[in-house]
């Protein structure tokens, strides 16, 4: 059935349909209860109320966010995002993004051809950027005034003296090169000198497109999986510490393994770390693509699933794009090397053309220019067979640490339990008290993961409860998998690891219908994983608690 | 700035423009979304409120305001933006009920604020057969019934729905009732 949009509905509500069209509206309305419901409300007098503050803070900023990355994806903004470096101040990254800022109009202008203007010309004056959020100036060839003589000393870079003429290249590129706001009331201190004027004027179009390494959002992604021994130095800390089996990783986090070692990526993209390799891993928001850089070494990814990656050597960094393949990168002298060792990739470099990479051929990206080249049959044997010695022989199913942001990201669906915070500043699933005298902590995995030979279940959990039931649940064929885990006076208050294989031997079992015979198959999909115990079994008398934590379903690879 | 000039630069991706709209818009959406699911499940909580909010207006803005783009003029933008957040936010109750994250505490006190429970509930053959005698009534009487019974909704609403004057539903309703019955002893 074809639903009206929702403006056909609205414009019935405001009595400002034909008749012909409210009553097959209408019509319509007496068969589909979504349209008939959506009218209902049109017509019912709503009552009014407050927009809580927060509520209408957080909807703008979530808008912004979006503008912004709207914008980036358009290829001018992409010239205007110049990624801080290490090292530089504000100053230079502000220096950076004027140049650059410049240098794309500069570029676009020429590319014009026809209406092409002496660069000279088109080089704009700016004071400092402007926040991305500032209200952007309407667009339209807004002639700005001519400025004043700069004041001797400006917080940004400028050139060095100002252009007799002052005109947009374009009205897109006024839109973010907002006209220079008036001079900060007192002089800053003085900044290293910026790019020269001279500097940033191509002599003529460059043959190659100039690779930016964009600024990028990035959060936390998750490793599972690891083997071998990877340390990692966390942003910030004096030392390295040991990688543990699941970890959450950062921007800035630096792994390092002396020796070939792996782990999986958000628990299904297998990474293997060359001998002496140092890497970053993260997560880019606006690609929602894993993000690594590559620091020393080699690192060989698996990518085993429809996702984009950013690879990055600190210096340049490109996009591979929904790649189901194997890659590896390592950084070469002033380049960045990504090798294809299975289907081919499709790679962009930031800011510039897109490159197929097929199998045995390597990519390698410097500052301004890339090219594809072969490898060497025996270099790609070599690549392989360190991939297969290193690559990990588990294969995480399903892995959550049990916090909000996993929820947020729609890892698993919470139905029963809240957030407990513990001073470790690690976030557990805290089980909560049922009207039956019980204690429940429960979620739905997301994908669903089905049952299959091989399957272990780890979580670790801490209760003051003489026993905890763990239970899956299969709605679908109406079964529940059960498990009692015994607990030690010894061990209360303790985290305790528990590891729990999906097989017949191990599991109980009920039934909804009360049968006592059972075949799983390999269609069993389980939608809840709850975690239970009885109050009155408490040890003391204590409130009764239970905590869940690092939830881990790994299959074992078949020898 | 009138409705369109706002919607052109909002679409234009100023974001002053989305500011303003979220100022004079924004109760609406916050209005409809709170109302939408008070309607469906008796009670809202302002969690569910704030994401059918926040969903409804990043939508807009979204994919290059890819779903603001729709709206022709066709009617007031206010009315538009309100049926757009009703139909997210029965979407919403939707999927969330089927991950089972909504919380449904006050449902059963509200549950007199409903409409007509007995149509819906009670025994389910009943309930076929009910279903099964709606199906052969005319349209008109068919959609009046399920407005009335179904979504509660008051005369006063049905009559400015069906763009009918008030007194005209109760006798309506009537014969709609009657033809109803027939259907149900005459199978």
């Amino acid at each position: 059935m074809n639903c009206p949009g929702s403006e056909t509905i609205a414009a019935h509500a405001d009595g400002r349909l034909e008749a012909s069209e409210s009553a097959l509206l209408l019509e319509h309305c007496a068969e589909c209860d979504s349209c008939r419901r959506e009218l209902g409300i049109l017509v019912q007098p709503i009552p009014p109320g407050p927009v809580p503050a927060p509520f209408r803070a957080r909807a703008v900023k979530a808008i912004t966010r979006s503008l912004a990355r709207e914008r980036d994806r358009s290829p001018l903004g992409r010239l205007r995002l110049a990624a801080p470096r290490p090292g530089g101040g504000p100053g230079l990254a502000a220096a950076a993004a004027v140049l650059l800022a410049v240098a794309g109009m500069v570029a676009l202008v020429l590319g014009r051809g026809s209406e092409k203007p002496e660069p000279a010309r088109v080089v704009r004056q700016t004071g400092y950027p402007t926040p991305p959020e500032s209200p952007l100036a309407p667009p339209g060839p807004v002639v700005s005034p001519r400025l004043p003589p700069a004041p001797p000393e400006r917080e940004a870079p400028r050139a060095p003296e100002p252009s007799p003429e002052l005109r947009p290249a374009d009205p897109k590129a006024e839109d973010r090169l907002v006209p220079a706001p008036p001079p900060p009331p007192e002089p800053l201190p003085s900044v290293p000198a910026g790019p020269r004027f001279e500097e940033t004027r191509p002599e003529e179009t460059p043959a190659r497109p100039s690779h930016t390494v964009l600024a990028r959002t990035l959060g936390d992604v998750q490793l599972t999986d690891v083997v071998g021994v990877v340390t990692v130095k966390r942003r910030g800390a004096k030392e390295s510490s040991t990688l543990p089996a699941v970890a959450r990783l950062g921007e800035g986090d630096v792994l390092s393994a002396p020796r070939g070692a792996s782990f999986q990526i958000e628990g299904r993209h297998p990474v293997v770390l060359g001998d002496a390799t140092s890497v970053s891993v993260a997560f880019s928001a606006p690609e929602q693509a894993p993000w690594i850089q590559i620091r020393t070494g080699e690192a060989t990814v698996d990518s085993t699933g429809p996702t984009h990656w950013i690879v990055s050597d600190g210096r340049v960094s490109v996009v591979i794009k929904q790649a189901r393949a194997r890659f590896s990168t390592s950084p070469g002298e002033d380049r960045l090397r990504v090798a294809c060792l299975s289907e081919p990739l499709v790679v962009q470099p930031d800011g510039g053309q897109v490159y197929a990479v097929h199998a045995g051929e390597e990519l390698q990206i410097g500052r301004a220019s890339a090219e594809v080249r072969p490898l060497d049959r025996e270099v790609l044997a070599r690549k392989i067979a360190a991939f297969d010695a290193a690559r990990p022989r588990t294969r995480t199913i399903f892995y959550t640490s049990c916090d909000p942001v996993d929820a947020n990201r729609g890892h698993f669906f919470l139905q029963e339990g809240s957030w407990f915070k513990s001073e470790q500043k690690n976030e557990a699933l805290l089980a909560r008290d049922q009207k039956d005298k019980t204690v429940l902590a429960s979620i739905a995995p997301n994908p669903r993961f089905t049952w299959r030979e091989g399957l272990v279940l780890r979580f670790r959990f801490m209760t003051n409860i003489r026993s905890v039931e763990l239970a899956l649940r299969v709605d679908e064929r109406r079964y529940t998998l059960t498990k009692t885990l015994p607990v030690d006076r010894r061990s209360i208050h303790q985290w305790i690891p528990a590891e729990v294989p999906l097989a017949f031997g191990s599991l109980g079992f009920r039934r909804d219908d009360g049968q006592l015979q059972l075949t799983i198959t390999t269609q069993d999909h389980f939608d809840a994983l709850r975690f239970g115990a009885r109050q009155q079994d408490v040890y003391d008398a204590q409130k009764a608690y239970l905590l869940v934590d690092d939830i881990q379903v790994v299959e074992k690879e078949k020898e | 700035m009138d409705e369109r000039e706002l919607v052109d630069r909002c679409i234009r991706g100023e974001a002053g423009a989305w500011e303003l709209l979220v100022d004079r818009y924004g109760p609406a959406v916050h209005d409809a979304g709170r109302f939408t699911l008070r309607r469906i499940l008796g009670s809202a909580q302002d969690e569910d409120v704030e994401n059918v909010y926040q969903a409804v207006l990043l939508a807009l803005c979204d994919k290059n305001a890819h779903r603001l783009r729709l709206f022709q003029g066709r009617s007031s933008l206010k009315t538009w933006i309100t049926s757009v957040t009703a139909r997210f936010a029965l979407n919403y109750v939707r999927t969330e009920k089927r991950k089972g994250s909504l919380k449904y505490a006050a449902l059963d006190d509200a549950a007199g604020d409903l409409p007509d429970r007995e149509l819906l509930e009670g025994d389910p053959e009943d309930r076929e057969r009910l279903h099964a005698a709606l199906e052969k009534i005319p349209s008109r009487e068919k959609l009046l019934l399920k407005l009335f019974y179904f979504d509660g909704l008051s005369y006063r609403s049905i009559a400015e729905l069906l763009k009918m004057p008030v007194n005209s539903i109760s006798p309506l309703l009537l014969r709609a009732k009657e033809s109803l019955k027939r259907q149900l002893v005459t199978p």
